[in-house]
Order: structure tokens, then C-alpha cells, then sequence
């Protein structure tokens, strides 16, 4: 009989190899029993897919908070889908845990409203804005379109020839792009829409020719627009941005400027004191000069509000997009 | 040449002994991480890169080049040794892996993965060091209506093609497709096939399929048999390590491993695990084709050619995140962080503004790879000692470890509860003769093909043949034609030959 054979040694070291795979286990819960208290780890939910303008975000969220001790870990964890739906309804699970933050913006509201999504903003606790960018409209170096005006007017005449890539479905890049076509005296339900998680794959859509024009955020396109390899036809700000030579839609005359803004939420069902201590957090995180150079890289507009201010322009924002998207008969 | 005078000062840069020491003590951790169910290399990279960014940036990337193909080497070690795949890029690896771990050749299956990994990455690391801006040109050839060919070739060479029986391997897919939608969807954010419950939005994860199907599968079914608790099987004394048979039978599949993986690092959205799939159908098609195929009892060619395949493509994975900034892999896009962090911007401009970084990364990533081999190798005859513990023990720890690390990845207790009940179907899939690996092929590439087909759809504004507008397509679908015509006609031939005494061929697990 072979089980017989089989001898101390050997058995020892079996028993020595399930101890290795039992160590890794341990390697990794150990930093997760800490999870009562706040400030020594916390989670950070993206969303979205990673690479992308959220993403980018976190990571330099989680970066500031590190470098400076102001938490110990900070783990990011992309969910992407579904307009942000799919992170939003993962955070509203999460009630009472004071570890966990999650990146929200105008994105957000957009995909609630246009999914129609069960869980919303009330399900969750949000914090902070954090800073504002933009979104800009680029076509390929090879692209006859020179201008915006020239977009325009192919747009106008034939919005379903123009195939558009940008960011999942209600955020500030597919606004950008149906409120663009409405303005234009177009139906924006013939907008031909490709939706794509982050810039990158945006990147890559307009690249390889599988779109024609791209709607996406300045930053993630900035590289190929220096080395002239995409052309920037116009920004969705309502002003020149400094630093960036590129004209705003409002200078071709249409009545469309947006911001994408970016802040954090916490989890559902937290105490008062919970979320004082999570606002103070994200106090302190704007304040670290790794979060300023990070706005300065990433041509983030810093925009930091909290408290009632951030709730009266939640409400306020959430009430414009809403009218917006029903405009748009995005609803 | 200019390229390899570059190369040569980036080993410069990274060759000094305190850089070795990073390399080895990732290749470590990323072993450590890597073998948990659940937390492959990426998650491997992801949990370790804090630590990273405590060094300088030649020896962070070193550190981090070994954390990778640590946690690479982690995941085909589970998968061999427990049936446990840590990622999906090693599920192929299981299907052989673990079969020649139950017949005693668990060190050889290791030595083949660990040496095909090294076969994998070397040659991959080579083509990023010297073709990288070419290869950029061939990412941008891809769209949507491509990677749905892509995706067609993968389901139809192995579903349909690689298991004995089309209409169980086509049945299997199905129900691996059909778990793919669940939840919301990515494109229009409606919700699917949840049936109300509210754990499902997310969808089902893939390590919750992998680890209950494979792990779960398997030790309910050993379970339930009569000779449930019996000893494991006589462990093959004799050489630990490949002996000149398996190096014969192992490097035509690692090159051929290599060079279908190559190309699916540099396209976007590919991933490792097209590759895998389609290394593992051919080994299996060719070894049926030479008449002495071992597959289904632990063939080492669908350990080797899986295994090249899939750090091939990891490796080529550098060249669109370094030329265009894109990353193709949730890895890529931990290292995309780090980029940023230390101030770099992947792109077109990259190789001119950072020059001496991107080559020191190049060549530390050869350093890792040569260190995982050097690390490992000796290891494989000590790992699979594991599987001398008495059978019931082992399924026993195999059950704690699967609970744990499906809990571990979202600290869900319903995703435990699915883990069991996908294990449950694993069993009757057993029973039943159903194929396995279809499902997994269906779960992964499923939300792949849906997604590029609307997005063809979209961008042809519904006409179909935008499938077909391009040489890529067409040439895809010509190959697969081949494929399925080449494999009608054996079929309708072995029927002729044989026909009352069709030898059921037992499925992977």
C-alpha cells in the first residue's frame, strides 16, 4: 500500500508547503484586520475602469495620502460599468464602514439619471468636491476636419456619419457630445455614440480609425496632442484655458459649457462623527503639496468645497444635468 | 546597433547588487501573493506597489519586474499543484497542469511552466527592447469588428473544436456566456439576469467561477465518489525535473507558446488569455494529430505552450503601455500609476524624454525574468511534495483556501455562497460529462465579443458587413474556417473508422 509509505518526512514537508500557502494568506488579511480604525487603511472605489480620468484621481489621491502618513494604506479598486452605476451600487453595500471612499463626479449624476438606476446619491454619503477639468473634441492629425466649424458643419448635415468615442453613457463626455449636436439644430438622438471605459481605449478608438472624433478628457489626450499626432478642435470650458492653445465651443457660438468635476463619497449610515473625520481627511489631503502638484500635472482646476457648500452644489448641479439629460431625451 | 547600446547601459543602470536583492525579495512576495486564488500578479503588483515607491525608480521597477513574474509563477503553481487557478491567464495552465500532478508529475509540470514562462518572457522582452515602435502601428490595426474575430476564433477552436464532444463543448459555452451578463451592463448601464438581488449588480466575478468550478468542482465530485478518501496516487520517483522526454515534447509548444502570444500583448483589450486558450488548442489538436495524445491525463505540451503563451503576451503588454500610454492589462495600469508617480507620461514622447528609465526598466524586466527561473526551478520538486498529504487533508485545506481567498477579494459572504453554488454545478458538470474549460472561455471572452460587436454595430451604424471590412477580419475568419473544416473532416473520418466504439475522451479537470 502506498499510504503507508509514506514516511514522516515527507509528511512534514507537506505540512511545511500548506504552512507557505497559509503565510500568504495571512501576508494579505493581516492588512485587513486593521479595518475598524480609520486612518490606517482605507479603500478607495474607482468607478470606472482604471487609466481613465477617475482613476487618475484615486491614484493620486492615494499617493498624497500616503506619502504624507496620513493613511498607511490606501488600496484602489476599479469597478467599472454601467455609467458608474456598477461602483455606486457596490458603495451603497458598504453601510457604516468609515474605511471606504468612493470617487464621484458629474459622471455620476449623469449615469444615475440616464440608467435609471435604483441606487442614487441618497444611498450614499457624498463629501467633497475635489477639483474641475474639462473635456476636449479632437479628431486625428489625418482627419480633414481643421476647426470645430468644420465639424459643425458635417455634424449638422449628417450627424450619423460622424462616429464619436468617447467616456461611458451620462458622462460629461457624452453630454458634451449630445448637448453639442443639439445646439448644433440637430436631433441628439441620431448622436452616434461609442462608449468606451477610460481615455485610453477613447484614445485608441480614435486612433486606429475606428471613430472619427473623440470626446474625452484634455489630460488623457494631452501627449498625442503635442507630439500633433491628434488635433484638439475645441474645449468645453467657458473660458481660454491658461497654458492650453485651444478654443472653447463657445467661441464657434453654441451655448454649451461644462465641467467634469471630480470629489469623493463615503459609505451609507455613517455617524456624525464618522463623517467629520473622513471630511478632515480629505482636509488634509488638498493640503499636501503632493495633491497640488498633482492638479498642476494633471491641469485639474483646484476646487475644493465641502460641508453645506458642496451639498447646495450638488443639489444645484444635479438639478442642471437632469434638465439637461432630459433635453437631450436621454431619460 | 543603437537599440542594444541603449539596452546595454539600461543593464548598467540595473545591474548593481542592492537592485537584485529588490528583484528577489518581489520575486518572493509575488510568489507569495500570487498563489492565493483570486489575487494574481496584477492584484500582486497592485497590493505591493506602495511598497515601490519607498525606492528609486530603477530599483522600484526591478522590484516590481519581480513582483509580476513572481506572482505569474504563484498563479501556475496553484493551478497545478490544487486545481486553483490565481488568475485567468492561468486557467489553461490547471486543465494538464493539475492532471499531471494527480498522475505524480507535479515537479515537471511546475519546471515546464516555470521554463516556458522564462521561454515566454525572454523572446517577448527581446521584441519590446528592439521593435516597440514599430509594433505600435500594428495596436492601432485593431477595432471592434477585429476583436470580435478574435473572440469567434477563440470560441470556436476551443469550445467547440478542443472537446470531444462539439455539442456538450457549445452547451458549456453557453452556460459560461449566459453567466457573463449578469449584472449591469457596461455599455447602456441596464441591468441583467439578476433576478432582483442586489448582490448581483456587479456581476459574477470570474475568480468566483474559476475557483468554484476547478477547486470546489473537484473536491465535491472526489467527494461524492465511492473511493472518495483514497491515497493519492504513487508519486513518480526519479528525477525531479524534466528528463530528455519532456524537454523533447516541452520546447516545440514553448515556442509556438511564444509566438502566438506575442502579438495579443500589443493589441489593446487582448489580454493574456485569447493566447492561452488558442496555445492549448493547438497543442491539443497537434498531439491528437501525431496519435499519441495525452491530454485529459496531464499532457506537459498543454502545460508548456499555455505558459509561454501567456508571459509572452504580459511582456509585449509593455509596448502599448510605453507607446501610446495605454494600458491593455489591470497590471498595465498599476504601472501606468507608477509611471505618473515618478513624474513620467507613457506615450509617443516617452522614449525621447525618459530614455535612460524606460531601458533600465527593459532590462530589469530580462533580470526578472532570469532570476524567477533561477528562484523556482529548485523549488517545483518542493512544492509539489504538497501533494503527498493524505488526499482528504489536502481537499480539505484546498476547501479553506478557496473560501478564503474568494472572501478575501471583496469581503462578500454572498460571493462565498455563489462560490459553492457554482462549485455544486461544477459537480453535476462532472457527472454529466460536460466539458469545463467552455465555461471559462465563456465567462472571460463573453463581455469581450458582446461589447466589440455593438461598438461594430455602432460604428457601422448596423451594417453587418463591417464584420468583414478588413484584411485583420477576414484573414481571422479564413483561419477559422480552417480550423472547423480541418476539424469536420477527422471527425466525419474517426466516425467511419471506429463507429460503434467511440472512445469518450474525459473532459479537462
Amino acid at each position: 500500500m502506498k499510504r503507508s509509505t509514506l514516511n514522516r518526512r515527507e509528511m512534514l514537508a507537506g505540512v511545511a508547503g500548506v504552512a507557505a500557502l497559509g503565510g500568504g494568506v495571512l501576508e494579505v488579511r493581516n492588512s485587513e484586520t486593521t479595518r475598524e480604525h480609520a486612518g490606517s487603511r482605507i479603500e478607495m472605489v474607482v468607478p470606472a475602469a482604471a487609466g481613465g480620468g477617475f482613476d487618475s484621481v484615486a491614484r493620486q489621491a492615494q499617493h498624497a495620502l500616503g506619502e504624507n502618513g496620513l493613511v498607511r494604506t490606501v488600496e484602489v479598486v476599479n469597478l467599472p460599468g454601467g455609467g458608474g452605476t456598477v461602483g455606486l451600487s457596490h458603495m451603497s453595500r458598504q453601510h457604516g464602514r468609515s474605511d471606504v471612499l468612493m470617487i464621484m463626479g458629474t459622471s455620476i449624476l449623469g449615469g444615475i439619471r440616464i440608467t435609471g438606476s435604483p441606487t442614487t446619491l441618497a444611498d450614499i454619503t457624498p463629501l467633497a468636491k475635489l477639483a474641475e477639468d474639462y473635456v476636449v473634441v479632437a479628431v486625428r492629425a489625418d482627419s480633414p476636419v481643421r476647426s470645430f466649424d468644420q465639424l459643425a458643419d458635417r455634424w449638422r448635415s449628417d450627424p450619423r456619419r460622424i462616429t464619436v468615442a468617447g467616456g461611458a453613457v451620462g458622462t460629461a463626455d457624452h453630454l458634451t457630445a449630445a448637448l453639442a449636436l443639439q445646439r448644433l439644430g440637430a436631433d441628439p438622438a441620431d448622436l452616434n455614440y461609442i462608449v468606451y471605459s477610460g481615455d485610453g481605449e477613447v484614445l485608441t478608438a480614435l486612433l486606429s480609425h475606428t471613430a472619427d472624433v473623440a470626446v474625452s478628457s484634455l489630460n488623457g489626450f494631452a501627449a498625442q496632442i503635442e507630439v500633433g499626432e491628434v488635433r484638439a478642435l475645441a474645449v468645453s470650458s467657458a473660458h481660454r484655458l491658461p497654458g492650453v492653445d485651444v478654443p472653447t465651443i463657445r467661441e464657434s457660438g453654441l451655448d454649451l459649457d461644462l465641467a467634469n468635476w471630480r470629489g469623493l463619497a463615503a459609505a451609507p449610515g455613517l455617524t456624525d462623527g464618522q463623517r467629520r473625520t473622513l471630511e478632515d481627511l480629505v482636509r488634509d489631503l488638498v493640503e499636501t503639496p503632493e495633491w497640488g502638484h498633482s492638479l498642476r500635472r494633471f491641469g485639474w482646476k483646484d476646487t475644493f468645497s465641502t460641508g453645506a457648500e458642496f451639498a447646495d452644489f450638488l443639489a444645484e448641479e444635479d438639478r442642471r444635468l437632469a434638465g439637461i439629460i432630459k433635453g437631450l431625451g436621454l431619460s | 546597433m543603437d537599440s542594444l547600446s541603449l539596452l546595454l547601459s539600461g543593464f548598467a543602470d540595473a545591474l548593481t547588487p542592492a537592485n537584485l536583492m529588490w528583484c528577489l525579495a518581489g520575486v518572493v512576495l509575488g510568489t507569495a501573493v500570487g498563489v492565493l486564488p483570486g489575487l494574481g500578479s496584477s492584484m500582486a503588483v497592485a497590493l505591493l506597489l506602495p511598497l515601490t515607491f519607498l525606492l528609486e525608480p530603477t530599483a522600484a521597477f526591478i522590484m516590481f519586474a519581480g513582483i509580476y513574474y513572481g506572482g505569474q509563477f504563484g498563479g501556475a503553481t496553484t493551478s497545478i499543484l490544487l486545481n486553483t487557478p490565481g488568475q485567468s491567464s492561468s486557467i489553461v495552465t490547471a486543465f494538464e497542469g493539475h492532471a499531471m500532478a494527480r498522475s505524480g508529475r507535479a515537479s515537471q509540470a511546475l519546471a515546464a511552466a516555470v521554463v516556458g514562462s522564462f521561454v515566454g518572457g525572454i523572446v517577448a522582452t527581446t521584441v519590446v527592447a528592439f521593435f516597440a515602435q514599430r509594433m505600435v502601428a500594428f495596436a492601432l490595426g485593431f477595432g471592434p469588428a477585429e476583436y470580435f474575430a478574435l473572440a469567434m476564433l477563440a470560441f470556436v477552436s476551443t469550445a467547440a473544436v478542443v472537446t470531444a464532444s462539439p455539442l456538450r463543448g457549445i452547451v458549456a459555452l453557453g452556460i459560461g456566456i449566459a453567466i457573463s451578463v449578469v449584472g449591469i451592463d457596461d455599455q447602456s448601464g441596464a441591468v441583467r439576469m439578476t433576478l432582483g438581488v442586489s448582490h448581483l449588480l456587479d456581476g459574477i466575478g470570474i475568480v468566483v467561477v474559476t475557483v468554484g468550478l476547478l477547486a470546489v468542482g473537484e473536491v465535491l465530485y472526489q467527494g461524492f465518489r465511492p473511493d472518495g478518501g483514497a491515497p493519492v496516487q504513487a508519486i513518480a520517483t526519479g528525477t525531479p525535473w524534466l528528463s530528455r522526454g519532456d524537454l523533447r515534447r516541452s520546447w516545440l509548444p514553448w515556442m509556438r507558446g511564444t509566438a502566438l502570444g506575442l502579438p495579443f500583448g500589443v493589441i489593446p483589450a487582448g489580454g493574456a488569455e485569447i493566447p492561452t486558450f488558442l496555445s492549448y488548442g493547438v497543442e491539443k489538436a497537434l498531439a491528437r494529430r501525431r496519435g499519441n495524445s495525452e491530454f485529459g491525463r496531464g499532457a506537459i505540451e498543454g502545460v508548456a505552450g499555455p505558459e509561454a503563451a501567456n508571459n509572452a503576451t504580459t511582456a509585449t503588454a509593455m509596448i502599448p503601455l510605453l507607446g501610446l500610454g495605454l494600458p491593455t492589462s489591470a497590471t498595465a495600469a498599476v504601472m501606468l500609476a507608477a509611471f505618473q508617480q515618478y513624474g513620467m507620461q507613457p506615450g509617443p514622447l516617452l522614449f525621447e524624454n525618459e530614455g535612460d528609465l524606460v531601458w533600465a526598466l527593459l532590462a530589469s524586466m530580462f533580470l526578472g525574468t532570469v532570476l524567477l527561473l533561477l528562484i523556482n526551478l529548485p523549488f517545483a520538486p518542493l512544492w509539489a511534495r504538497l501533494l503527498r498529504l493524505p488526499r482528504r487533508h489536502l481537499y480539505a485545506g484546498l476547501l479553506v483556501f478557496a473560501t478564503v481567498g474568494v472572501y478575501s477579494t471583496k469581503g462578500s459572504i454572498f460571493d462565498v455562497g455563489l462560490l459553492y453554488a457554482v462549485g455544486a454545478l461544477g459537480l453535476f458538470m462532472r457527472r454529466y460529462d460536460v466539458p469545463v474549460a467552455p465555461v471559462l472561455i465563456g465567462v472571460i471572452l463573453g463581455p469581450l465579443a458582446e461589447g466589440e460587436l455593438r461598438r461594430a454595430m455602432a460604428a457601422g451604424q448596423g451594417d453587418l458587413t463591417v464584420l468583414v471590412d478588413s484584411g485583420i477580419a477576414v484573414g481571422i475568419y479564413a483561419i477559422l474556417a480552417v480550423v472547423a473544416a480541418a476539424f469536420a473532416v477527422k471527425r466525419i473520418r474517426e466516425r467511419a473508422e471506429r463507429s460503434p466504439s467511440r472512445k469518450a475522451e474525459v473532459g479537462s479537470g
